[in-house]
């Protein structure tokens, strides 16, 4: 009986042995060593696939990354879909990113948050505007604003695709700071970008919120008027339309775009990232690709993009739960 | 503590393995109730959420660019809660008009919008823990939309679940758990009885404590011994020596008898020989470390098989050397007796010569007598072991008694020993060997019985020779009982006696028979001092 006693703690060491020696210990190779996949979380055509097709260019042109980079489209769920595929695979996937990774977890839409990626950078920014029909008798931004503090039933607003994207968001912002009851606030929801502004031009829609790159055009062309942006300064090209600070309301709402990674990137990785994104926003080539979108340079770094997600986190945390509750 | 441990065995036995036994299904239950509670939980979510957007996108909901009737919503909603396992669900309008409710009295009521705001205002969709209602539920939001072309939020549907029927699903599996657990902790009660009833037969019925004491108590007695105790298994790896046993055998009092080898110290075969007697008690003589001793084998049994030995080992140096110095003053004995005898008589002779005035007679008689003493000082004056010397005068008094010629062989010499149990042996071999002689010539007067002992090359040899009638049987003579005397009780040992020693010291024995003498050769391996 003894005797086995004796055995007994032998054994033990040589299972602690065995399975020391069953531990992993591969080295860092030179990264990245494989292509390098790009996920668009969206159908080809839309923003996002945009954002990431261009991305492939310059860095493919300017030679930044020698492996090949591939853009796979993972649409579905505003984004959900390709960010959940994004979460199981390893270093050498990064996937566009944009407001949708805060605002989907805030309402309920899914249960991924920003913290379980790494940010790599934010790239681009566009603003986004407030349009009436160029018939509307509203006069500008603030006679909008009073009018829906008066009686938020008075206007329809035309919005899309959907209910708490940024175009909404940043409206219910702006009249909610202007001390709007915003939960009256009579939304039309269509489709697409396109939709909402033929809802506008056809007098559908009192009011309509969209992006810049959508309703510059037809500004210009006087089919619609631009009341506000929420940009921080007047918008290139078009210095006659105020912006929501020059009218006295005083936020701005920046509709970013940037690229994140799987989680458990390692410090190596990241660095490469924030060099090779650092110096392509310098080139040539991307600043004709914010060009041609309409957006405009908001690089940061992946440090950067940290705190400045968690800004933006609580900012929609803040106008999510206190939305309406104002009087 | 202490009195909580002061139990009987099987109640500790029954106590542990209950208690952990117990510990064990207790703290597995705890776990998977928290486990399934919080599965029931996100269930219930889950369920609630899934309910509220599907009814939310039921297209029955909505007429057009507003919602339907509130008589269609009710329906629907009723016939959705009878079908699905929701325990209620609330549709309002954005206004907060109350459309459906479980409290058919609600119905037209206005519901602030509280927590159910996000879904109103951003559209979200999401599942909340409200007070609101009768008792704590999970209510799931969802908004309604109405419209083709342009869509707009029109009112929300909550799914709720009761808490308290959660709480009733994690309670209905607890209350199967317990019974289960019950069942189990009554099984390892009866395994725990049986258990400590085994562990207790294996103990003879005694409680640790009282081995304990046992044990002590034999450890005490044997350590108190002056005889050795050696308990070894059937192999012979020593198992246990007490205190004298090491002293006998010259080991270390603290050290650890389990390696040591009983065979390296006794003879395999003394230790194996069959025991002549039914009660496998046997004995050998054996001289270790300059100690005479006698070792006691006594075969151990575990269930009629035989397990292993327990050896008893007496010192016998100070009886051997009392028992010897008993036979040389005995012998001295014998030798006063024959010669105040023998003077009785040669004083008589004198007595009788002087009667007849024989001087000369008389001075022959003194001068004989004279060279007599002298002879018997020098005949064996070279036999330097004096118990040999002792038992060769014994003798001669004997032989003188019975009218025998009793002398030692000039030449005859003995360097003396040490080892006892070796002389012993002798003493009982030459004993025999001279009585028989003694004995065979007796009736025939002037016959002569002569000893003769010396030294060669490493061997004792002892011869004994008489001029008797010879014997004639010579092959039986050495087995047990045979006698050439007469009839007569515990006779006919003598001689098995001696071919027994002789054997045992790996000596020969040999008879010649010429028929004028008889002469007995025994020739014993002899080292000097050992």
């Amino acid at each position: 009986m003894k005797k086995y006693f004796k055995v007994f703690p032998i054994l033990m060491l040589s299972v602690v042995l065995v399975l020391s020696a069953c531990g992993n210990s591969s080295g860092e190779a030179n990264y990245p060593d494989e292509n390098v996949e790009l996920i668009a979380p969206a159908t080809p055509g839309g923003g996002w696939d945009a954002t990431a097709r261009a991305l492939q260019n310059v860095l493919d042109e300017e030679g930044f990354v020698e492996q090949n980079i591939n853009v796979e489209n993972q649409p579905g769920g505003g984004g959900e879909v390709g960010w959940q595929y994004l979460s199981d695979q390893n270093s050498h996937s990064l996937s566009v990113n944009s407001s949708l990774i805060l605002t989907n977890n805030l309402l309920g839409q899914s249960d991924l948050t920003y913290e379980d990626f790494t940010p790599i950078a934010t790239l681009a920014t566009e603003w986004i505007s407030t349009a009436v029909p160029s018939d509307s008798d509203i006069e500008d931004g603030i006679d909008m604003l009073d009018r829906l503090k008066e009686d938020p039933k008075s206007l329809t607003i035309a919005v899309g695709p959907a209910l708490g994207n940024n175009d909404h968001l940043s409206f219910v912002r702006v009249a909610d700071e202007y001390g709007v009851d915003v939960s009256e606030l009579e939304f039309m929801i269509y489709e697409s970008g396109g939709d909402v502004l033929t809802a506008l031009m056809g007098g559908h829609a009192d009011v309509a919120t969209m992006s810049i790159s959508e309703s510059l055009e037809q500004h210009q062309s006087g089919d619609i008027e631009i009341l506000a942006t929420t940009a921080d300064e007047p918008i290139e090209g078009a210095e006659d339309i105020p912006t929501w600070q020059e009218l006295g309301v005083d936020f701005t709402f920046p509709h970013w775009r940037g690229i994140m990674g799987p989680p458990d990137m390692t410090e190596e990785e990241v660095a490469y990232w924030d060099e090779t994104f650092s110096q392509m926003v310098e080139t040539e080539a991307w600043q004709t690709v914010l060009e041609n979108n309409g957006w405009q340079d908001y690089y940061m770094n992946s440090e950067e993009s940290r705190e400045f997600l968690e800004e933006q986190n609580q900012m929609y945390e803040d106008l999510v739960e206190t939305a309406g509750l104002t009087d | 503590m202490r009195r909580l441990l002061d139990v009987s065995l099987e109640i500790k036995i029954n106590g542990i393995l209950i208690g952990v036994i117990t510990l064990i299904i207790i703290s597995l239950s705890a776990f998977y109730i928290y486990h399934s509670g919080n599965e029931y939980h996100d269930n219930a979510e889950r369920l609630s959420l899934q309910s509220a957007r599907t009814l939310s996108y039921l297209p029955s909901m909505i007429d057009g660019q507003t919602l339907n009737d509130d008589q269609d919503i009710q329906n629907i909603v009723e016939q959705y809660i009878f079908e699905n396992n929701v325990d209620f669900v609330i549709v309002k309008d954005r206004g907060g008009e109350i459309i459906t409710h479980p409290d058919p009295s609600m119905t037209g009521e206005n519901e602030p919008y509280t927590y159910d705001n996000q879904a109103r205002i951003f559209g979200a969709s999401y599942t909340e823990r409200t007070d609101m209602y009768s008792e704590p539920a999970i209510v799931a939001v969802a908004p309604i939309y109405a419209g083709e072309e342009a869509r707009q939020l029109r009112g929300v549907v909550k799914v709720g679940y009761f808490e308290s029927r959660i709480h009733q699903q994690i309670m209905n599996s607890l209350y199967q758990l317990a019974l289960i657990s019950f069942i189990f902790i009554v099984i390892s009660f009866f395994i725990s009885r049986w258990f400590g009833r085994y562990i207790k037969s294996e103990t003879l019925g005694y409680e640790p404590k009282e081995i304990t004491m046992i044990l002590k108590n034999r450890d005490n007695i044997f350590s108190s011994l002056n005889e050795g105790i050696a308990a070894s298994d059937v192999n012979g790896r020593i198992i246990y020596l007490n205190p004298a046993a090491k002293k006998y055998l010259h080991i270390e009092q603290d050290a650890e008898v389990s390696e040591l080898d009983i065979y390296s110290y006794f003879d395999r075969e003394s230790i194996n020989e069959k025991p002549d007697t039914g009660d496998n008690v046997r004995y050998f003589e054996k001289t270790l470390y300059d100690k005479e001793i006698v070792v006691i084998i006594n075969n151990l049994y575990e269930k009629a098989e035989h397990s292993g030995y327990v050896f008893i080992i007496r010192d016998m140096t100070e009886m051997s050397a009392l028992s010897n110095k008993l036979n040389i003053v005995e012998s001295l004995f014998d030798d006063l007796r024959a010669q105040s005898h023998e003077y009785k008589n040669q004083l008589h002779l004198i007595s009788g010569l002087l009667e007849m005035d024989k001087y000369n007679s008389i001075r022959e008689v003194l001068n004989e007598e004279i060279n007599h003493l002298d002879v018997y000082q020098n005949e064996f004056a070279d036999i330097k072991e004096e118990r040999i010397k002792a038992l060769i005068i014994a003798k001669m008094n004997k032989a003188n008694e019975k009218q025998v010629n009793f002398e030692v062989a000039p030449g005859s010499y003995m360097e003396e020993t040490r080892d006892n149990v070796f002389l012993n042996k002798v003493i009982t071999i030459m004993s025999n060997l001279i009585d028989n002689a003694i004995e065979a010539i007796a009736e025939n007067s002037g016959s002569t019985v002569q000893l003769y002992i010396a030294h060669f090359d490493g061997w004792l040899e002892i011869a004994v020779e008489d001029d008797g009638p010879g014997i004639k049987d010579a092959s039986k003579i050495f087995t047990k009982g045979f006698s050439t005397k007469k009839a007569g009780n515990s006779r006919g040992y003598g001689l098995y006696n001696v071919m027994t020693n002789v054997e045992l010291l790996d000596g020969h024995i040999d008879l010649k028979n010429d028929g004028e003498t008889t002469r007995f050769i025994v020739e014993l391996p002899f080292s000097e001092g050992g």
